[in-house]
């Protein structure tokens, strides 16, 4: 009777690449993903000190427009547009102060996906062979046991992994928060 | 006299955004980046109300307002979390260390001062 062997040199092959190629893509991933974090930074930089500073100005005029309505130098009727000017502003300043704080929840969310995604690295190198003793290809309950072995190093990994992955951010929108006092 | 607040996030941003709506409505606003920096600023001076975070590097929000009410000078200054966390958990966890009210961010300017008028008048 004919004995098949196994194509376990192939297959041992095919894990240690897909370790080898996924190990490369995630570090691409990684990397974008700190090139991402690092322009938001920077982004909310400059927003911030833009309306940190047009707010500066809005408050510099409103003090001047207010200077001139004292001195009774404003027909009235711009006194009426002037106060629906104001508290349009106001609305639109609240506004963005509740949308400024959108990198506070993206730089945690990138930084939950960044430690994934490094943990995900480690997990699949778990499939790359650093067993000595490998099964001869005609042994099928050797190999039936190394492949039970890796996919269980796998799973403990995986599992692993999730367990120190607690989600911080699950807002869904820039609405604000709900507000409860004890 | 201006009321005092500390306030404490790990987020420069964040803390901007707090420190420029706090002021616009007439606090005093004490910055501080992570909950050891917060309790060391605290313990330097005592305020009026502590608004703090949650997940910050080296000492988290829990833990500072465990630290806060360990304190003779803080166990009856109004602490409030202004976190990304949500949870019942998380909010049961935070009244449990101390904390006298639960703000998820993002937050509404206009609504935190009502809030803080409320707390500290």
């Amino acid at each position: 009777m004919e004995t098949k062997n196994l194509p376990l040199t192939e297959f041992q092959c095919l894990l240690d690449d897909l370790s080898i190629h996924s190990a490369n893509h995630l570090i691409e991933a990684e990397a974008d993903l700190m090139q991402t974090s690092f322009l938001l930074g920077e982004a909310i930089e400059r927003l911030t000190t833009s309306f940190m500073q047009i707010n500066y100005a809005i408050q510099s005029q409103h003090d001047a427009f207010e200077k001139l309505m004292q001195d009774q130098a404003v027909p009235t009727n711009n006194i009426q547009k002037f106060t629906e000017f104001r508290d349009q502003i106001n609305t639109e300043i609240n506004a963005v102060v509740t949308g400024l704080q959108f990198q506070d929840l993206t730089s945690q969310l990138l930084a939950r996906t960044m430690k994934r995604l490094n943990g995900l690295r480690d997990v699949l190198s778990g499939l790359s062979s650093e067993d000595e003793h490998q099964p001869t290809e005609s042994d099928h309950d050797a190999v039936a046991t190394l492949l039970k072995k890796v996919n269980e190093s796998l799973s403990l990994r995986s599992s692993a992994l999730q367990a120190g992955m607690r989600q911080q951010v699950t807002q869904k929108h820039m609405g604000s928060g709900d507000i409860e006092l004890f | 006299m201006e009321k005092v607040i500390l306030a404490v996030d790990d987020s420069g941003s964040l803390r901007q955004m707090v420190a420029f709506s706090l002021k616009a409505a007439g606090y005093q606003v004490i910055e501080a980046v992570d909950g050891q920096d917060g309790l060391d600023k605290a313990k330097n001076k005592t305020v009026d109300l502590v608004l703090t975070d949650q997940n910050m590097p080296i000492m988290d929000g829990l833990t500072l307002i465990a630290n806060l009410r360990g304190l003779s000078s803080y166990q009856k200054v109004p602490i409030l979390m202004l976190t990304t966390e949500s949870s019942d958990e998380m909010k049961a966890k935070g009244k449990a260390a101390g904390a006298n009210g639960w703000l998820v961010k993002p937050f509404d300017p206009k609504r935190l001062i009502e809030v803080v008028q409320k707390v500290i008048g």
